[in-house]
């Protein structure tokens, strides 16, 4: 099982991800892994990196929490990996991500559930116990 | 305005609205009074616009839309820990 470091700022542990949409695929530093979080965001500004821009019909989402709520739009890519762990055909959300951090994305519960994530804070690692198929990653996908 | 009549003014553009009644029922928001803020010239230009806005009013509700869009069909989620654009910015 391969074993990726995390980084700590703030008090809160940060992963570099690599998305890969329509064939193009680009590092995303600074990604924040939060079991707080339902899903996965991606920041726009990377996003565009890898030809994701916001288009007219995407699909809009509103994530709600302390401290307000932010609007994001959804978009399907080819693949959203962690090192050598990955989903293929993942939904992530593209936000702005304007929280006064530098924040890359964030790593949510859908992505982590599906790959059967285990979080070492101690060794400050993460490892992927699974590879989950597209399909999975969908059913247990929160309401 | 109701989506329908901000649709019929500003046809095919790219616009930052404001939520001036906007409800969640059922896991979704639906506006129902949107005030249009700003007319944009693309998509980023105008999610850029939306997060400026939003960090300079974080009580205020923004979102950023195009008016090809016939209906506002928007899932909300809910989240725990600081979300919202502008949260960290504004004094506790």
């Amino acid at each position: 099982m391969e074993s990726v470091q995390l980084t700590l700022r703030h008090d809160l542990a940060f992963v570099t991800a690599t998305l890969t949409y329509r064939g193009t695929t680009v590092s995303v530093p600074g990604v924040l892994v939060d079991t707080g979080a339902a899903s996965t965001v991606i920041n726009a500004d990377l996003a565009a990196d890898a030809g994701i821009f916001l288009e007219p019909g995407d699909k809009l989402r509103t994530l709600r929490g302390v401290g307000g709520r932010e609007y994001v739009f959804v978009r399907d890519v080819d693949r959203l990996a962690i090192g050598e762990n990955g989903l293929d055909g993942f939904e992530v959300e593209i936000g702005a991500l304007d929280y006064g951090l530098e924040i890359g994305g964030i790593l949510g519960m859908d992505f982590l559930r599906a790959t059967g994530a285990v979080v070492d804070l101690d060794r400050l690692t993460i490892e992927f116990r699974r590879q989950a198929s597209p399909d999975e990653a969908v059913s247990i996908r929160p309401g | 305005m109701r989506w329908a009549e901000v649709r019929a003014a500003y046809p095919d553009q790219w616009l930052v609205i404001e939520a001036l009644d906007a409800r969640t029922e059922l896991g979704r928001r639906l506006w129902h009074q949107i005030a249009v803020i700003e007319r944009c010239a693309n998509g980023p230009s105008t999610m850029k616009r939306y997060a400026v806005l939003q960090r300079e009013h974080p009580r205020r509700e923004f979102c950023f839309v195009h008016t090809g869009t016939t209906e506002l069909e928007i899932e909300e989620r809910h989240w725990s820990g600081i979300r919202g654009i502008g949260a960290a910015h504004s004094p506790p």
